[in-house]
C-alpha cells in the first residue's frame, strides 16, 4: 500500500505543479507551500525544485526573475504556452480517470 | 535580510552536500531555487515574530540532502578523474613520431619501409585523433565526473587543424596561380576552395569549443 501511494504521489506532482501556476506566476516557496497545504500529497522541497527544473527545461515553464529583500533574486515560474496545452491535456486525461475508475467502481458494488 | 557569516555557511553547507547529489542541467538551477526558498522561509518566519537562529530552523525542517538522490559514484570516491581515453589519445600522436621521422629519412632504396613507417604513424595519429574525440563526448555526458577536456581538445583540434593547414599551404605553394590559359579562373576556385577549407574548420574547431565549455559549466 505505501508503495502504491509513494509512487501515485511522484506521478501527480508535476500535475499539482502545473494546476498551481493555471492563470498565475509563483515562486519556489510560494509553491511549495501552496502545495504543502495539500496534506495528501506529502510534497517537500526535495520533490518540488527537480521537478520545477526539468519542468522548464521541457519548455512547459518559463522563469522570471526579480530582485528580493530577502536574499537572492526570486525566480518567478509561469506556464508557456506549452505549459498550457500540457495542462489541458493532463486536466481532461484526469477527468476521464476519475470518471473511468468510478464507473469501475460502481459496476463492482464498492462502497 | 542581514544573516550572520555562520548563518550564511550553515545555508552554504546545505547547499553543498544537495548539490553534490544533483546532476547535470539541473545542477544550477534546483540549487538557485533552494537557495531562494531558504531566504525565503527564513523571512517568513522572521515577519510570523519568530528570533534565534532563523537558518538553523529552517535547515532542519528541510529535506535531508539524501533525499535529493545517491551521490555520484566518482563524487563518493573523492572527485572527478582523469579520462584514459584522453591520455590513450594524447600519447598515441607522441608515439608516431619516431615512425614517421624515421620513415621520413630513410633512403630511396628503402622504399617498402619508408611506406610501413608513415603508414603506420599516420594510423596511429588517426586513433589518436578518434580516442581524443571520443573521450571528448564522455566527458561532456559524464556530468563532471571525467576530466581532461581541455587535453581531448587539443589533441583532437591541433592534428585536424594541422592537417587542413598542410593542405592548404601544399595547394597554395603548388596550385593555386597556374599558368596557362584559363589560369585566373582556376586560381579564384581554388582559393575559394581554401577559403571554404580554412573557414569551416575554424568555425568547427570554435564549435567544438564552445560546445565542451557549455557542457562543462553547465555541470560545475
Amino acid at each position: 500500500m505505501k508503495t502504491w501511494v509513494t509512487q501515485l504521489r511522484k506521478g501527480l506532482i508535476e500535475y499539482c505543479v502545473i494546476n498551481v501556476l493555471n492563470g498565475s506566476e509563483s515562486y519556489g516557496y510560494e509553491i511549495v507551500v501552496q502545495l504543502k497545504e495539500l496534506e495528501v500529497m506529502d510534497v517537500t522541497e526535495s520533490t518540488v525544485y527537480p521537478v520545477l527544473t526539468r519542468l522548464k527545461s521541457d519548455g512547459y515553464l518559463k522563469v522570471r526573475s526579480e530582485p528580493s529583500k530577502s536574499g537572492p533574486p526570486r525566480r518567478y515560474f509561469s506556464l508557456t504556452k506549452l505549459g498550457q496545452q500540457r495542462l489541458q491535456e493532463m486536466n481532461t486525461y484526469w477527468d476521464l480517470l476519475n470518471e473511468s475508475i468510478d464507473t469501475l467502481r460502481q459496476s463492482n458494488g464498492a462502497a | 535580510m542581514e544573516l550572520s557569516s555562520f548563518e550564511t555557511n550553515q545555508i552554504q553547507s546545505y547547499l553543498d552536500a544537495v548539490g553534490e547529489r544533483l546532476l547535470g542541467t539541473e545542477h544550477d538551477e534546483t540549487l538557485a531555487g533552494i537557495e531562494s526558498h531558504i531566504y525565503d522561509a527564513v523571512e517568513a518566519r522572521r515577519a510570523g515574530g519568530e528570533e534565534g537562529n532563523l537558518v538553523a530552523a529552517v535547515l532542519a525542517e528541510l529535506d535531508a540532502p539524501e533525499k535529493y538522490g545517491e551521490r555520484p559514484a566518482a563524487v563518493a570516491a573523492g572527485g572527478p578523474r582523469m579520462s584514459k581515453l584522453v591520455i590513450a589519445g594524447a600519447c598515441l600522436p607522441a608515439a608516431a613520431l619516431m615512425p614517421m621521422l624515421i620513415g621520413l629519412n630513410l633512403d630511396r632504396d628503402y622504399h617498402a619501409a619508408k611506406a610501413i613507417l608513415v603508414a603506420l604513424a599516420t594510423g596511429l595519429m588517426l586513433l589518436g585523433i578518434i580516442l581524443s574525440k571520443v573521450a571528448l563526448q564522455l566527458i561532456k555526458r559524464s556530468d563532471g565526473m571525467l576530466t581532461g577536456a581541455g587535453l581531448a581538445l587539443t589533441f583532437y583540434l591541433l592534428p585536424l587543424l594541422g592537417a587542413v593547414s598542410l593542405i592548404v599551404s601544399s595547394f597554395f605553394f603548388g596550385k593555386v596561380l597556374p599558368d596557362g590559359p584559363g589560369a585566373e579562373r582556376t586560381a579564384a576556385i581554388n582559393l575559394g576552395i581554401m577559403g571554404v577549407c580554412v573557414l569551416g574548420s575554424i568555425a568547427y574547431a570554435w564549435y567544438e569549443v564552445r560546445s565542451t565549455r557549455r557542457a562543462i559549466y553547465t555541470h560545475n
